[in-house]
């Protein structure tokens, strides 16, 4: 494990203006991240992780605060700064896989590779997620778990540095749920990605290198997992 | 149940929400309706111009030509058993048909090299066919004349000019000019022919009795009678066949009566009434066939926008449904919401294409005939009947989409329509091809076999707008090309009419495009932010959306040359003028290169709408 600092959040805050009111998304956030480190970020809804990861996804701006991705610090992009951002360095797994419903699943893969730089061949990336007959697949062939595999391909042929998860296995059944979370884990590895997954059902903190909790917009602890626990022995 | 006021309260809302929609139904629907009413009532305009004119200058039915050397007898006779034997002037006059008689002499001779006809008679003395003066007087005395006004054929006499008349080449006469007039007979710029020799006139005097020497006129015959017969009706239509016919009646009777060896000129005769009134009937096909296309875009408007409309609603139709509101309830909703705007499109298109068309054309029509001032004669037969078939068809087809989606089980439709699927097309089976091309053009494509309505909507519309653009343009180019007076009379009334419908087919383009677009983006959200978090920039975005609108509207285009060929064919021959070997090249580019400049437009305006996607707020939640 790397012990390079790759994110690094410094009392980020994002505040919505909703009518006349000020909403404070995100207060004086901080926290650190290495890199290869399989991080899961835990909170109830509406306490602010989904707007983290959208910052730190390059989705969303931060009111104030700074937010450095690989020493740099992203909230000083421009907005075309931001999408090379998105284009190269980041990938994103949506609760919802978000496929064009009209491509096959290897092309929903090269629309994302197409403009990137170093990016991995589609059809290895779908092989290793197990998805190796299905390349000819449109999203509505597929099951629910197969789109996210998908998903997942799309994200990872990037070759980013950062994978972000917003509850990635939110629409999927508890054994395919499980099966996701383990590919996820192994492209971590085996990739050597960072990963942040988000989402609210703790349980499953026990099989990440780092557990982020998450209250009212701010950092309410960090747990730090030196054995983390494979995810196939986890039964919730 | 659903309470009363809660559900005009849905209506309401729903129309505000959807007021973008609804604006563009009304206006799609009016232009329509400005081109079908307006067109539709301009022949009547012209023709109710020119009815009062005629009564106004007590215009003759029937002009009757001696064609022997005597003349019109003008004496009675009594035979040997005492009978009286009506001069041929007294017949006419006392015949029971005839209301009016006006007797004269008409020569016609070269004049020192120029064709020219003479009318003898004095104006105080005649009833019918009032000369009209467009300058100067009427003449006072015996050495002044006033001559027909300049036209194509007639060339201009200048006002208190001397001129030198030798009538018969006899009797060599000075007189002085002192007005110009109009003959109601003679209303086109083109000039009447001499009856001899069917030479075009180049001068048209009319002088008093008085004027011609008395050696020279008391061997003048008659040899005109203007007749105008009983009328049994105030208003007289002088382009109607019932009119025409009672004319033909009168002079079938007049034959029978023996008196066969005159001819018989009434406005079927008329070269200036032959070429009006075969020309409203130009008018009037026109009127009737080119709007077709608006009429047909505006239908599928309907079609797409209720549709969308009805989609969108999909959660709370179902939501009626399953509370046990009535099917007739929920869909009386749509019916009044589209039956409300179709029939205010209608009715504002009424009104402006009543009022405001006329107005712009009529003047245009000031080449081809010397104008009438303009009788405000509103013909609504056409606007209404175009109207009923719009409003029919729109409500027509929002009855079917509501009945449609009702169809489906109330659970169903609480729950989102399962998103096509995607399919592969045929294109795909062509491996060559497919191969080749980059994945997004396959996108693009797959994406618009998806949508049908979408495709076929926008296709038709860039077609039939490149049609009509090339039409009008050709129509210019056979103008310019062919300089002879006939072509410039029918292509400068037509000209005002065709850049009246290039410029409604380019608005209509406009409006069905963007309309479509913004439906199409509305759509696509997700995809949009999908593109957007996956880092394509700003332009890719955007291209992402147009390179479908940029396939579409080229076939559209490239169908639509061929078939504004055809049309501009089959309108110059119906026109009878001009060629198509007269269209320039650069007609067929500038023809597509416009329509496609308005779709440009069409896309620069939505790319606000594009770039506004949330990446945030678009891809939380499944609906």
């Amino acid at each position: 494990m790397s012990e390079k600092v790759i994110i690094r959040a410094e009392n980020l805050t994002r505040i919505y203006q909703v009518g006349g009111s000020e909403i404070y998304a995100l207060n004086n956030l901080s926290f650190e991240a290495k890199e290869g480190d399989f991080i899961i970020i835990l909170g109830q809804s509406g306490a602010g992780k989904t707007t983290l990861l959208n910052i730190i996804g390059g989705m969303d701006h931060a009111t104030s605060g700074s937010l450095y991705i690989d020493d740099i610090d992203i909230t000083k992009y421009s907005k075309k700064q931001l999408t090379n951002y998105r284009r190269n360095d980041v990938g994103f797994v949506f609760q919802f896989y978000n496929l064009m419903p009209n491509l096959t699943a290897i092309e929903n893969v090269e629309l994302s590779v197409e403009m990137c730089k170093n990016a991995l061949k589609p059809e290895d990336i779908l092989n290793k997620v197990g998805l190796g007959g299905r390349f000819n697949n449109f999203p509505g062939q597929l099951s629910g778990g197969e789109q996210q595999r998908v998903s997942i391909a799309r994200a990872i042929a990037k070759n980013p540095k950062i994978l972000l998860c917003d509850e990635p296995t939110g629409a999927l059944d508890y054994q395919t749920g499980k099966q996701i979370l383990k590919l996820l884990f192994d492209m971590c590895k085996e990739e050597k990605k960072t990963v942040i997954i988000v989402t609210h059902n703790s349980a499953i903190k026990d099989m990440a290198d780092k557990i982020i909790h998450i209250k009212n917009g701010t950092v309410e602890s960090v747990e730090n997992n030196d054995n983390p626990v494979n995810i196939e022995e986890i039964e919730w | 149940m659903v309470k009363p006021s809660s559900y005009f309260k849905t209506i309401y809302r729903s129309v505000w929400n959807n007021l973008g929609r609804i604006i563009s139904i009304i206006s799609i629907i009016l232009i329509a309706i400005v081109c079908y009413a307006g067109l539709g009532t301009l022949s009547s305009t012209v023709e109710a111009s020119f009815n009062v004119f005629f009564v106004d200058s007590n215009l003759s039915d029937i002009t009757i030509k001696a064609t022997s050397e005597s003349g019109f007898s003008t004496q009675d006779q009594i035979t040997e058993d005492g009978q009286l034997i009506y001069s041929d002037v007294n017949y006419f006059k006392n015949s029971c048909s005839v209301e009016e008689v006006d007797a004269f002499t008409s020569l016609e001779f070269e004049n020192y090299g120029e064709n020219t006809r003479l009318y003898i008679f004095n104006p105080d003395d005649m009833q019918l066919n009032k000369l009209k003066v467009v300058e100067g007087r009427m003449p006072e005395n015996v050495n002044e004349v006033v001559v027909e006004q300049a036209s194509l054929t007639i060339a201009p006499t200048e006002l208190n000019s001397t001129i030198r008349i030798n009538i018969m080449g006899m009797y060599p006469i000075d007189v002085t000019v002192v007005g110009i007039v109009q003959n109601p007979l003679m209303f086109t710029p083109d000039g009447d022919v001499d009856l001899v020799n069917q030479e075009t006139l180049d001068k048209v005097v009319y002088c008093y009795q008085e004027t011609i020497p008395s050696l020279i006129s008391s061997l003048l015959p008659v040899t005109d009678l203007y007749v105008q017969l009983v009328k049994y009706n105030d208003r007289i239509d002088y382009f109607s066949n019932s009119y025409l016919n009672d004319v033909q009646e009168a002079i079938d009777e007049f034959e029978a009566d023996g008196y066969t060896d005159f001819a018989y000129l009434t406005l079927e005769e008329n070269k200036a009434y032959n070429i009006l009134s075969s020309y409203m009937e130009k008018v009037d096909v026109i009127a009737l066939v080119v709007p077709i296309f608006f009429l047909v875009v505006a239908a599928l408007v309907v079609l797409t926008t209720m549709t969308r409309m009805i989609d969108e609603d999909r959660a709370s139709i179902g939501c009626y449904s399953s509370l046990g509101v009535s099917n007739f309830k929920i869909k009386f909703k749509y019916m009044l919401i589209c039956g409300v705007f179709t029939t205010l499109g209608c009715v504002l298109g009424m009104i402006l294409g009543l009022t405001v068309l006329p107005a712009v054309i009529y003047p245009g029509f000031e080449t081809i005939v010397f104008l009438p001032a303009k009788v405000m004669f509103v013909d609504v037969v056409p606007g209404i009947i175009a109207s009923l078939i719009v409003i029919v068809s729109a409500m027509a087809i929002t009855f079917y989409q509501i009945s449609m989606e009702l169809k489906t089980e109330s659970s169903n439709l609480l729950l989102p329509k399962t998103p096509k699927a995607g399919k592969k097309i045929f294109l795909e089976k062509i491996k060559v091809i497919w191969r080749r091309l980059p994945f997004r053009y396959k996108s693009s494509i797959r994406n618009i076999i998806r949508n049908k309505k979408h495709f076929w909507m926008t296709v038709i519309t860039t077609a039939g707008a490149t049609a009509i653009v090339f039409l009008g343009l050709s129509l210019y180019d056979v103008v310019s090309f062919n300089e002879s007076p006939a072509v410039t009379f029918v292509a400068d009334t037509i000209k005002p009419i065709c850049i009246l419908i290039i410029m409604l087919s380019l608005l209509l383009t406009i409006f069905v495009v963007y309309n479509l677009t913004n439906m199409n983006i509305g759509e696509r959200t997700r995809e949009i932010a999908t593109l957007d978090v996956l880092g394509y920039h700003d332009r890719e975005v955007c291209m992402y959306i147009y390179r479908e609108i940029a396939i579409m509207g080229g076939v559209g285009v490239v169908l639509g040359i061929p078939c504004g060929i055809i049309a501009s064919y089959v309108l110059l021959g119906y026109l009878d003028f001009g060629s198509l070997a007269d269209v320039q090249w650069y007609t067929y580019i500038a023809s597509a290169l416009l329509v496609v400049s308005f779709i440009v437009v069409v896309d620069l305006m939505l790319i606000r709408k594009i770039l506004r996607v949330d990446m945030t707020t678009s891809l939380k939640s499944v609906d």
